[in-house]
């Protein structure tokens, strides 16, 4: 095998690895070391379901398709309330799940958007 | 040059299709529902709503026996009363708007601030509540049982003629449940009668979805998102802002979005009852309200000619399926 054929080998390998490491990320699942990304979509008056079993420490990217501005909090197993601010139409916010328990995800401006999110260890 | 045609040609039918598409999902955005929803805890029965009617009439459910619910959610004013400040808030420093009662069994969050979560839970707010009805449960309970005639009214809606005040509230829930307005002039429209409203109501409902932006908000048969708002008054009236974290600056002076159907001709309208007439209503959205940070971010300036105010309101107008047939019941005897 020829200097210039194994190059262009290792470069079809690289090319490999790095489209599989794209696609993992993009469906969140990564390597250990990596953080893990679930997207979440947001409709006027609802959270749309999700497939993904959420753990510690993964963070949710969730995007606002409605036409509209959501103002999304959070409560926490032990009661706490974590406010996300205002997202407009189009807008991806992020949330990172600090440990495993029962969480309830909210809008202060259309109190009908609530959904209940189990997170694993 | 044939192809070119073509692709044109494609490309207008589907333009034609997507706008028929889009104007009947539209239409169907604000279809009526076919049945009244009602917890399981307390379902619908024509037993429990007589109570709650006759309840809700009588006004030995307050203190001095002189204000029932109906005084203020009036019959003859779209089960509101018509005046700015209700009867009982004149001293009062933020006085509100005595909003509908028509069409709440699909509320989830009542009164302007959202306060009660369910229509069990408002009912007995207005009975307990100072400037209003000024009494106190328990001894409603024991006044009520003092009344013969609402033995046979308590026996027939729960099976025995015990009166509590969970019993009380669930039929004054009930009775509300059932008012639900006629089918109005823009009912028979969406359901595709194409003469049931004019030209211009037809143009006024393309602006209410589109450049008035006001769906934005004012959605679903009900003409209401069910949640809440600064839509940029010029009031002090802190809303659900009230009750909610201070650093959760959107809910500052914000107040649940009223239902536009049934409007009374001359108002009051908005939580305050600033404004008396539709126009001027039309006009405050036009400006987009006094800026600060608490602004719905749905309110945004526009401006619409004289025309498409008049056209706005001639859709409006379309929402009102006339008052109700309900008449006062037959109070019970001592």
């Amino acid at each position: 095998m020829s200097s210039e054929h194994k190059r262009w080998l290792m470069g079809l390998a690289l090319i490999i690895t790095t489209l599989l490491s794209m696609s993992a990320s993009a469906a969140g699942q990564v390597s250990d070391s990596a953080p893990v990304v679930h997207n979440m979509s947001l409709t006027h008056h609802d959270f749309e379901d999700w497939s993904f079993t959420p753990s510690a420490n993964d963070t949710l990217a969730i995007t606002n398709k409605s036409d509209v501005a959501h103002s999304i909090y959070i409560t926490y197993p032990d009661g706490t309330v974590v406010n996300l601010d205002v997202q407009l139409p189009g807008e991806t916010f992020t949330w990172t799940i600090p440990e495993a328990g029962d969480y309830v995800l909210q809008c202060w401006i259309h109190p009908v958007i609530r959904s209940e999110m189990t997170v694993s260890p | 040059m044939k192809i070119r045609s073509l692709v044109m040609l494609a490309c207008t039918v589907l333009s034609v299709h997507a706008s028929l598409a889009d104007d009947k999902i539209k239409r169907s955005d604000y279809h009526r529902p076919e049945a009244i929803p009602a917890p399981a805890s307390n379902p619908l029965t024509t037993e429990k709503t007589t109570l709650g009617k006759t309840l809700f009439f009588d006004a030995r459910l307050s203190r001095d026996k002189g204000m029932s619910c109906a005084t203020c959610h009036s019959p003859d004013h779209r089960w509101s009363d018509g005046r700015v400040v209700p009867l009982g808030s004149e001293e009062l420093e933020q006085p509100r708007r005595t909003p509908t009662v028509m069409n709440s069994a699909w509320l989830t969050a009542l009164m302007w601030d959202g306060r009660a979560n369910s229509l069990e839970a408002q009912a007995v707010l207005p009975i307990t509540t100072p400037h209003e009805m000024n009494y106190n449960m328990k001894q409603l309970v024991e006044r009520l049982g003092e009344i013969k005639g609402y033995q046979p009214l308590f026996e027939a809606a729960y099976g025995d003629a015990e009166i509590n005040t969970q019993r009380i509230a669930m039929a004054l829930a009930t009775f509300q449940r059932t008012l639900v307005s006629n089918i109005s002039s823009f009912d028979r429209w969406v359901e595709g009668d194409e003469q049931a409203i004019s030209t211009s109501a037809q143009r006024g409902f393309e602006l209410f979805n589109g450049k008035a932006q006001c769906a934005a908000c004012h959605k679903s048969w009900r003409f209401t998102d069910d949640s809440f708002h600064d839509i940029g008054l010029d009031s002090p009236d802190l809303g659900r802002g009230k009750a909610i974290p201070v650093e959760v600056t959107i809910m500052q002076h914000a107040f649940k979005t009223p239902t536009l159907r049934d409007l009374p001709e001359n108002g009051p309208y908005m939580h305050d009852g600033s404004m008396t007439d539709l126009e001027a209503v039309i006009k405050h959205y036009e400006d987009g309200g006094i800026e600060r940070p608490s602004l719905s971010k749905e309110m945004k300036p526009f401006e619409l000619t004289e025309q498409q105010r008049a056209d706005l309101i001639a859709f409006l107008k379309t929402l009102d399926g006339g008052p109700l047939a309900v008449e006062p019941p037959a109070l019970p005897k001592e």
